[in-house]
């Protein structure tokens, strides 16, 4: 996905340490993973200060709690880093966000900072797609919900239409033609939810 | 028939080098570790057979030093690599830059020296019976113990409970720790077992198959014993077909070049080389046949504590 | 007691620099260990060897001539290292570049024009590249393991010098010997400082070391690059293509070493014959590591790995002892030095408990 940050796509992988972040790179040099096309290179080099103060910047604006642009991202504990992705993505202000598992294995206070992140991104106008399977989380933050189950999408529901028992009910594939007990194979059930 | 058995006996005798250092490589590749120093581990097992064989007198103290200077610089890999966690690649690179080094500068003194190499068995009777005697009766000794040990390795890896353990440690180290298995002891004694087939392959060059002593004399076997284990995407049966394949194209250029063919010697030289790259680029090819066979833990660190 | 290692948090920055050191000063140790059991007076072998070959003007010069095409070839094998590209072929990418920039000075022996250097220069890096392409393509296309390409070009590149030396390219007035004719001064590099053999091959060693630098810590794709080698899957992620890694690390070691073997031919050695470097492309990976895989640390370990080839050679004279003691040295070092960036990432605690049995 080469060109996909350009056209203001940004995604907040499940993975923190190893696939959103660089465990030994330094959170300055983890903001160009996938920030350098916001003025932090020029002419195919990096300005290492403009990476520093977007680093700087990102700690100050999501509370991240790190020994400052130079800490190596696994220095950091889970939610801090999740944090500091998480911001690191806002702050590229995307036009789509998708975040995957955006507080899996993170501290109650950073989760609802997380939240709140991706719920005033909603109030800015940015499509914010959620993928979780933690349904607390969905009926807190979106707007519409929708499931996928052997392989297939359901459609959205809007969150104020439906309850925790019929997306569960979906998650079990009711929805698919031939019911749950006819699919062939097994396929993960999770919920999508579209803020 | 009588070339035909005539080939055969060279053509085992030209690929048992392969065979020894590639299934030591093996065992050590199944434990999830990767040995890049069988080059300099065979140098100075055959520098070190060379020197004990010339010294004595007799040459099967030849391939016990041999043995054991393996095995030694085996084991300064695996402090390295399996004690403080270096880098398997970089350490194994260094392993077979210091074997070449070693080997060159203990070799100094033996590199016109002559000796009693260990001659084919000379079951005199047996060997001259038609055909079969040559085919069967008429290898070196070294020939028939790699032999042996095929069957050892192959019977130890699939038939045995260690082997079973061995080959759990390669796929996951973790769980394998998990379950109570001691996967650094076991990685040492496969490292140390893969240095230990490695120097014999050079006492095999050094004592046995030339005899003589030369700098740099492995040319290169080490690395293709490297590629033979991947070609045989971690099996024993392909590894030993695999070592007799290139023992045959080693036989072909020497034969070649013996015989006149009006071809330069050098391009007759490059064809194993080349042969190893070709055969690698083809079975390596099937990425999905190299994934399910390798070792899943292969190259990488194990640390208990994670 | 027993010792124990602990992962630290994060890697420390001083082990890493203070683990060269530290393995020099063990290498040293072992020679000092390794003289005396010769026989030698050990100091009088260490001023034999670090000292004496550099009390001259000439000796500086021979210093400066060795470490040039080390610090090539290593600056650019580094750039792959970095991204996990594991060429050590260097040594047939340098043999390749010799021939394909000796065999332009020979195609023009008789040209006096001032633009048969560069193009030989361009030759040899295109060499290189060339012979590092095929383990790229290989890697890239069929997943082939470069490490074992790589390596094996190296047999096949100088089978094929040899061939060449023997053949086609042998001096018909050199007495038979498998060498081609001198090289005209147009086909060779200038000379640098007077009453040495250093020439300005020297310089673009170190143009190279500074622009190893600039791509190493400045560039977009060098700072990608090291993404690729430290975590793949960041790099997936962050839309780094594996292949181009792969291509460049390959491509920019092969350029660095085809120059290195140009530098050869056209500079100490003045001719192509069958031998065209004392295993610079191989010593280079040592001194790679030694140097931290940073341009800076791989000048001063050429440096002390130039020191130690012509150390080498005048203990032979002096000492009477082989100059193979060189190799011997070059794989001590490489050893302590993984052995002591183990603290880089872990430190030593003494365990608490004494484990029973153990």
């Amino acid at each position: 996905m080469p060109r996909s940050g350009a056209l203001g796509f940004g995604f907040v992988p499940e993975e923190r340490l190893g696939r959103g972040a660089v465990p030994d790179m330094s959170l300055a040099e983890n903001t160009l993973l996938t920030a350098h096309r916001h003025a932090l290179a020029r002419h195919g080099f990096v300005r290492h200060g403009a990476a520093r103060d977007f680093a700087l910047a990102t700690i100050a604006d999501f509370n991240v709690k790190a020994g400052g642009a130079q800490a190596v991202a696994r220095s950091l504990s889970g939610g801090n880093l999740q944090k500091f992705i998480v911001g690191r993505e806002i702050r590229q202000h995307p036009r789509v966000l998708v975040a995957a598992q955006p507080t899996w294995g993170v501290d109650v206070g950073a989760a609802a900072q997380i939240r709140q992140a991706l719920l005033d991104l909603r109030d800015a106008g940015v499509a914010v797609l959620v993928i979780s399977e933690e349904l607390d989380e969905l009926f807190e933050i979106c707007d519409r919900i929708a499931v996928i189950a052997q392989g297939r999408l359901s459609e959205a529901r809007p969150r104020a239409d439906t309850h925790a028992g019929e997306i569960g009910l979906l998650m079990s594939g009711s929805f698919v033609a031939g019911g749950a007990h006819s699919e062939r194979h097994f396929s993960p059930a999770g919920a999508l939810g579209l803020d | 028939m009588d070339v035909f058995a005539e080939l055969l006996v060279l053509t085992l005798a030209a690929g048992t080098p392969l065979v020894y250092a590639a299934l030591g490589e093996l065992v050590t590749e199944k434990s999830g570790v990767l040995n890049l120093g069988v080059e300099g581990m065979m140098l100075v097992g055959a520098v070190a057979s060379f020197a004990v064989a010339a010294k004595s007198g007799n040459p099967w103290f030849g391939v016990a030093a041999g043995i054991g200077a393996g095995a030694a610089l085996s084991l300064v890999f695996a402090v390295l690599t399996l004690s403080l966690m270096a880098n398997q690649v970089a350490t194994g690179l260094a392993l077979s830059l210091f074997g070449i080094g070693l080997s060159a500068f203990v070799g100094l003194d033996y590199v016109s020296v002559v000796i009693e190499g260990i001659q084919p068995l000379g079951i005199a009777t047996l060997a001259g019976l038609p055909i079969v005697g040559k085919i069967v009766f008429g290898h070196n000794p070294l020939v028939y113990l790699s032999l042996l040990l095929f069957a050892a390795i192959h019977g130890f890896l699939y038939r045995t409970r260690p082997g079973l353990a061995l080959r759990a440690i390669g796929e996951s180290p973790q769980s394998a720790h998990a379950i109570g298995y001691p996967v650094v002891r076991i990685r040492y004694l496969a490292v140390l077992f893969g240095g230990a087939c490695s120097g014999l392959a050079g006492a095999y060059l050094a004592v046995a198959y030339t005899p003589l002593w030369v700098e740099g004399m492995t040319a290169g076997r080490g690395w293709i014993a490297l590629a033979l284990v991947v070609f045989a995407t971690w099996r024993p049966w392909r590894v030993l077909a695999g070592a007799y394949l290139f023992g045959g194209v080693t036989l072909a250029t020497f034969q070649a070049q013996a015989g006149g063919v009006a071809v330069p010697s050098q391009l007759l030289s490059m064809l194993p080389y080349v042969a190893t790259i070709v055969v690698l680029a083809v079975i390596s090819r099937d990425a999905t046949a190299i994934r399910l066979n390798a070792p899943a833990s292969l190259g990488r660190p194990f640390h208990p504590d994670g | 007691m027993r010792y124990r290692l602990e992962p630290r948090p994060a890697p420390s920055r001083a082990a890493g620099w203070l683990s060269p050191f530290i393995a020099v000063a063990a290498t040293m140790l072992i020679g000092f260990a390794l003289f005396t059991a010769l026989g030698k007076d050990p100091w009088q072998a260490f001023h034999v060897f670090f000292v004496k070959p550099v009390e001259t003007r000439y000796g500086v010069g021979e210093l400066l001539l060795k470490a040039g095409p080390l610090m090539l070839c290593a600056v650019g094998l580094a750039s792959g290292y970095r991204a996990n590209v594991w060429n050590i072929g260097a040594e047939g990418q340098l043999t390749m570049g010799a021939i394909c920039g000796g065999g332009l000075a020979l195609l023009f022996h008789d040209s006096t024009s001032l633009l048969l250097l560069p193009a030989m220069i361009v030759a040899g890096a295109l060499g290189g590249m060339a012979w590092a392409a095929i383990p790229a393509l290989l890697r890239t296309r069929f997943n082939a393991n470069e490490i074992l390409v790589s390596l094996m070009l190296v047999y096949v590149a100088t089978y094929t010098l040899s061939l060449l030396v023997h053949g086609p390219w042998r001096d018909p007035e050199g007495f038979n010997f498998p060498q081609s004719k001198m090289f005209e001064p147009a086909a060779l590099l200038p000379n640098l400082l007077e009453e040495t053999r250093l020439n300005v091959g020297f310089l673009i060693a170190l143009a190279a070391i500074a622009a190893g630098w600039v791509f190493m810590a400045k560039s977009l794709v060098g700072f990608q690059m090291r993404v690729a080698g430290l975590a793949p899957a960041a790099a997936n992620y962050a839309g780094i293509s594996a292949t181009r890694t792969i291509w460049l690390g390959m491509l920019i070691g092969g350029a660095c070493a085809g120059v290195a073997g140009v530098g050869e031919a056209a500079g100490p050695v003045g001719q192509l014959q069958p031998s065209i470097s004392p295993g610079y492309g191989f010593a280079a990976i040592i001194v790679a590591f030694v140097g931290r895989l940073h341009p800076l640390g791989i000048l001063c370990a050429s440096l002390l790995m130039s020191l130690l080839y012509l150390g080498g050679e005048s203990a032979q004279m002096e000492l009477a002892l082989p100059s193979a003691v060189t190799g011997l040295f070059q794989g001590t070092l490489l050893f302590f030095l993984l052995a002591s960036d183990v603290f880089i990432n872990f430190r030593l605690r003494a365990a608490r408990v004494p484990a029973a049995g153990g």
